[in-house]
Order: structure tokens, then sequence, then C-alpha cells
């Protein structure tokens, strides 16, 4: 199986302002300090192997929607975010490439920031194209009718030309569905959120977003640990920091870095995502997110299996 | 897990030495909150001193966060006293000195 990231910052969508790009490109000129390159593949390579991430890139500010490769015909398409709106265009090319038009959504849970980018999904608009939305939610039908009511959208849910289909999941039992093995687990979160397991062929990737994880809760550490048990990947909600996820922001529905750190050394999982950027963080405060994470796996191994870790960033791609 | 208790001018002191690991949280939990408990009626400042802990583990984090809300209801406040380098990037990594007092000395008038 194959990642691939379409948006992977939390609760709403984010762009860079112009004073962060000229702050880039200032940064970059004065790294590169009066070089000169010979040719555009040697001023890659210096932005590429010589500047941080954040001094080269973004993160990226779409809000959560992922793609998996490696169902044996169909896209598997994780949440509806602003991000899935490139992933609709993306499908459009590979589409008229000869892939499948059935597209198998797996939703978290259905508040705004993980489902706003379904209106502006253009394959749904294709009347042969085939969409089925697997949801631990028996309202998520509801929830993306509502958001296409005249008084939030000009274009009506009935509108779309798709096939579109609803199916209710049920926690504990094993779906298969297109060659790969689903299945769900509840989560601690404002009307109630979903991990999802997806198996093929001996590997395991776990999307776990929009999770609270109670220090005190030894029952909730121990149901995720079995749920990430020896996963090869496992994106994890890493919002905030773990003293903001138990004082300001207790309640809110997140988590932390050592949380997932944690989580993910007791299920010995091998790889470790970091995602649900908050939005306000810049990405200079990503790659010291980054760089900590790295530190405390270290820090807090202790003999145990060594979990890589990730950061994502809109555009990401991940062998599972 | 080792423990010992002591006092300064900041009120009681505990003292835990080696690691508090996994299996160490709910003991290190109880020494807490006897610590929180003795603070309560002794000015309101139980000192927590990490200097003699090599390794503290994420249930130790947990035991901390649990008696921190404890404390808050007792009007205490825990302490943070002199963690080693490897402890302190733990606790800051975990943004806990905006949740604690993180301090070098046991002695306010020291340092």
């Amino acid at each position: 199986m194959l990642v691939r990231f379409w948006g992977t910052r939390g609760s709403l969508p984010v762009a860079p302002r112009a004073r962060a790009i000229e702050d880039k490109v200032v940064g970059a000129l004065l790294r590169a300090s009066g070089r000169s390159f010979a040719d555009e593949a040697a001023a890659r390579a210096f932005v590429n192997d010589e500047l941080s991430f954040a001094e080269a890139h973004t993160y990226g500010g779409a809000t959560t929607c992922l793609e998996i490769e490696g169902a044996d015909d169909s896209f598997f398409i994780l949440d509806m975010g602003s991000g899935l709106r490139e992933l609709g265009n993306d499908a459009f090319r590979r589409v008229a490439a000869g892939r499948s038009r059935t597209y198998n959504f797996f939703l978290s849970h259905l508040h705004w920031d993980h489902i706003m980018g379904f209106p502006f999904f253009g394959p749904a608009f294709d009347p042969g194209a085939t969409i089925v939305i697997h949801s631990g939610h028996a309202d998520a039908e509801e929830a993306l009718r509502r958001q296409q009511e005249e008084i939030s959208f000009p274009v009506a849910f009935d509108w779309l030309r798709a096939k579109i289909e609803f199916k209710v999941l049920t926690p504990g039992q094993t779906y298969h569905v297109d060659g790969i093995d689903v299945d769900l687990m509840p989560q601690d979160h404002s009307h109630v959120s979903y991990a999802w397991r997806f198996r093929r062929d001996g590997r395991t990737m776990v999307f776990s977003t929009d999770a609270e994880h109670r220090m005190e809760d030894v029952e909730d550490k121990k149901a995720f640990e079995t749920f990430f048990d020896k996963a090869d990947l496992v994106i994890c909600d890493t919002m905030y920091s773990l003293a903001e996820s138990i004082t300001l922001k207790a309640d809110w529905g997140h988590s932390s870095n050592v949380m997932a750190v944690n989580l993910c050394h007791g299920a010995g999982a091998g790889k470790l995502v970091l995602f649900h950027h908050e939005p306000t963080s810049t990405d200079a405060d990503i790659d010291r997110l980054y760089d900590e994470t790295i530190r405390y796996e270290a820090l807090s191994r202790r003999g145990g299996r060594p979990l890589e870790i990730v950061c994502s960033y809109d555009s990401l791609e991940l062998e599972v | 897990m080792i423990w010992s208790a002591s006092s300064s001018a900041r009120g009681p002191i505990g003292q835990p030495a080696g690691e508090i690991g996994d299996d160490a949280r709910e003991a290190f939990l109880d020494r807490l909150r006897d610590g929180v408990a003795s603070a309560a009626g002794d000015g309101g400042e139980f000192v927590l001193d990490l200097a003699g802990v090599d390794h503290i583990s994420a249930g130790a984090l947990m035991a901390l966060t649990i008696a921190r809300k404890e404390a808050i209801t007792s009007n205490v406040k825990i302490i943070l006293a002199r963690p080693s380098p490897a402890i302190r990037e733990v606790l800051e990594i975990s943004r806990y000195q905006l949740i604690f007092d993180i301090v070098d000395h046991l002695d306010p008038n020291d340092g």
C-alpha cells in the first residue's frame, strides 16, 4: 500500500501569507551566500539538501484528506477535508488514463474540517462515478446533505451526478473492501470519531485522527495499543503539546506528540506519522515539533523497537 | 522506585531516585499525593526533587499530570526541582514548563 497525503492541517485550512514566502526566499538567498548554480538541478540540490524543510518548503494548509493506493481497483480516500479538491482533480487525470471510477471513502467523523472538501470533489459530478461512503456514523448522509443546503452552499447535494451510497460500519468487525481488510474503533472526540485500520498482504496502516487520549485513562491506552499493535504505519493526531492537551485545550478532542509516541511504543509500531497540524503553527513550528518528537522517541524508547517518526505534509507519499 | 522525603524553605520535598518506570506509576502517584497532602497544611508548595532520577516514563508523566490536577483543588503547587538535562528535555518537549515551575535549586534563596 502507498499513502498519499492531500491535506494534513487540523481544524481550518490555512495558506501562507506573502511575508512568509518572502521570508523563505530571503532566508534561502542568505544561506546561498552569493553562490551561483550551474543549472536548475544544482539549485534544487541546494534547496533540498542544504535547507531545512521549513526553509525550503511548506507543510501545507489543506485539511484532512488522505488516499491509499493498493486496493484492487478503486480509489480509497480517508476523510473529505479541503485536500479532497485537489485529489478530485488528480483523479480525473488518472481516470482519463484508464483508472476505475469507483471511490471508497472512509470517514473519521463529520466535523466541518473533515467534510468541507466534498462539495468541491469533481468526480461527484461525474454520472459514471460510483461513490461509497463508509462511516461509523449513522448520520453521515445528513451531515453531507446539510453542508450543501442553500443557506451554506449554492449546489445542492441532489445535484451531484455520481451514484452515491452510504454504508455504516460497526466497530469490532472486519470488512473486506476491494482487497483490503478494514476495521474501525471509536475514539474520544465530540460526536465520536473513528480510527481506521487497513491491512493487506501482511502490512498494516492505522489512521487515527481527532482523538483525545486522557493520560489517566488506562483502558483507553490498552485499547489503542491493541488497535495499533505491530502496525507498520500509524497516523496520529499530534495537534497539541502534552501540556496544552491536559490544560487549556483539555476536552477539545485532540492529542499530543508525546502521547502518540507512547502509544506507538506500547504497540510496537514501526512508524509514526505526525498529523493534523495546528492551524496557528508556522512551518518552523512544525519543524520544531518534528525534531522534538524524534528526540522524545529516543529518550523514551528504553531498548524497545525503534519507532521511526515522519512529519506529514500536503503531497507526502509513504510506502506502507 | 526509590523514594525519600525531606523538607526545605519551599515546603515538603519528595526525592525519587533511579528510574520511574511505567510499572511504578501507581506507587509514584501515591507518593505525590502524600506530598501534596502534606503541603496542603504547610504553605502550599510540594517540591519534587528530580536530581536522582535517571529516567521518567510515560506513566510517570501521567502520574505527575494527575497529581497536578488534584493539587490544584487542594491549592497546592507542585514544583519540579533539579531535573537532569535529559529529564528537563522530556519535560520541555511536553511543555511542562508551562504548567509546572521547574527550578534548579531546592531552596529559593540559592542560585
